[in-house]
């Protein structure tokens, strides 16, 4: 699953150092670059995803779980993609905090067949009609990087072990 | 003062030319060059899942993990600490112990009351050379206490004027002021500074983390698959499969670290994509790989071991490394 438009954040921005031979005299793309170089790693490098994989023991019925998440500066929002899946129907829906639940994020896990992608390996949550949402992390952007507490629950004939990546949403993407 | 994005609708903000010392857009890229310094925190390693539950009334180590190598951070003294923030209650009401961070120059700990899961925050200088760390939970007499999820990050103090091992370099104040001179070395730091605050701070993108238990019975509480491991295995078996997001456009090396940790010296595999390393047990390993602009299948194996015998993962951390 390739990374979607928006957070293509090349690393090519900090890719090698420079310096001014790089440049004709005058060239405003100097400032253009070090605001870009500065703004890229302000957002966290690029934007790095994070991982969360969540496990339960719990063979049959619902379950639920809080975990830390971090948010990069000037985010409210995140992406959420199912990266992969131990569990068999029933849906998940993750929270944070007093948002309002309107902007819960819910995975219809209907729409995902009834097998394990991992036990399969080689299915693509994409490819396979799984859908990534946003979620929203906080009220209003903050000038610093922030910790939010995710609620997850689960609600599942068999629900064990689910892997989801978190990818910033840049603002300009909203 | 805070690092002061120009313009949040574009990475390349609508500057046409470049402008004198004391104009707005200049200024503020000086400015933020020292902000970045501070700002960017660096995953390091994370862990979630069911909560892992301490014995009673005994410590228990229960989440172990490297850092990252910067020369800034192996230096010390620099201002730079690990920050971790965890999530952990009691199973019952009162005080009931604390929660405890090594690998610093000090024990770190937090007091842990109630039988709601709050967050504790710890904070920990590293110590000299250091690059192991340890989550413990210690429980007061007839307690037990309960983790779910765990963050690490750095975090930097705000820069002085010095050389830094990085060779990242502050700027100065008179360069923020009206009709300074802009030369060539300010240009060229910076440009190079976040590539330098980057390159010596590698972002962890993928992380395994599960407690050593010398008696075996996290496979007796836990799944062996949560766990990563196996035990009474009479031959080769694929104990876990995870999933590396992709986090560029473009291939990248990344490094993964390891403990496979073991009763009887069992080794095992980590296969990365189409790509098998072997594994050795019961040490600290490492490899490199490159990883192309997908998401890519991280899968753990482990060889037979004999009956009553167990192996598991205990750590795998998956950084991308720096331009």
């Amino acid at each position: 699953m390739s990374r979607p438009p928006q957070f293509d954040v090349s690393l090519d921005l900090l890719e090698r150092p420079s310096s001014l031979e790089d440049y004709t005299a005058g060239d405003a793309s100097i400032v253009r670059t070090i605001e870009s170089r500065q703004h890229a790693l302000a957002c966290g490098w690029g934007t790095p995803p994070h991982v969360v994989t969540l496990y339960s023991t719990t063979s049959t019925g619902s379950w639920s779980r809080q975990f830390l998440l971090r948010v990069p500066p000037y985010c409210t929002r995140m992406r959420v993609a199912v990266l992969g899946w131990q569990a068999w129907g029933g849906g998940l829906v993750l929270s944070v905090g007093a948002l309002p639940a309107t902007e819960a994020f819910t995975t219809p896990i209907d729409a995902v067949p009834m097998v394990s992608y991992w036990d399969e390996g080689t299915a693509e949550p994409a490819s396979r009609g799984v859908p990534s949402k946003c979620l929203q992390v906080l009220a209003a952007p903050a000038a610093s990087w922030s910790t939010v507490v995710v609620s997850a629950t689960q609600g599942a004939v068999f629900g064990q072990t689910l892997a989801l990546a978190f990818y910033p949403v840049l603002e300009q993407a909203v | 003062m805070t690092y002061n994005p120009q313009d949040l609708g574009d990475l390349v903000p609508p500057i046409e030319t470049i402008v004198s010392g004391g104009s707005s857009p200049w200024r503020i890229c000086v400015e933020n060059h020292g902000e970045l310094y501070t700002m960017a925190e660096t995953p390091v390693a994370s862990w979630h899942g069911e909560p892992l539950q301490s014995p009673t009334g005994s410590e228990q180590t229960v989440l172990r993990w490297l850092s990252a190598r910067g020369y800034d951070y192996a230096v010390g003294g620099l201002g730079i600490q690990l920050r971790v923030e965890v999530r952990v209650r009691s199973t019952t009401a009162g005080a009931a112990g604390d929660v405890k961070l090594y690998g610093g120059t000090a024990t770190v700990t937090s007091a842990v009351v109630g039988s709601s899961f709050a967050t504790h925050t710890l904070t920990a200088t590293p110590a000299a050379g250091n690059e192991e760390w340890t989550l413990a939970l210690a429980p007061s007499s007839g307690k037990v206490l309960e983790v779910c999820s765990m963050v690490a990050y750095w975090v930097a103090a705000a820069p002085g004027v010095r050389a830094y091992p990085s060779e990242w370099r502050q700027t100065l104040t008179a360069n923020r002021l009206s009709n300074v001179p802009v030369h060539t070395e300010l240009v060229g730091r910076l440009l190079n500074g976040p590539v330098l605050i980057a390159r010596d701070r590698p972002v962890c993108v993928f992380s395994h983390l599960w407690p050593f238990d010398v008696s075996g019975a996290t496979f007796a509480k836990y799944a062996a698959w949560a766990a990563w491991g196996t035990v009474n295995n009479t031959e080769p078996a694929i104990v876990a499969r995870g999933r590396i997001p992709s986090s560029d456009v473009r291939p990248r090396p990344y490094q993964v670290d390891y403990f496979l940790r073991t009763s009887d010296g069992t080794p095992g595999t980590i296969r990365i994509g189409a790509t098998e390393f072997p594994v050795t047990a019961d040490v600290w390993g490492s490899f490199t790989v490159e990883l192309g602009p997908s998401d890519v299948d991280i899968t753990a194996q482990v060889d037979a071991c004999g009956a009553g015998e167990w192996a598991y993962f205990e750590t795998i951390q998956v950084w991308r490394m720096a331009p």
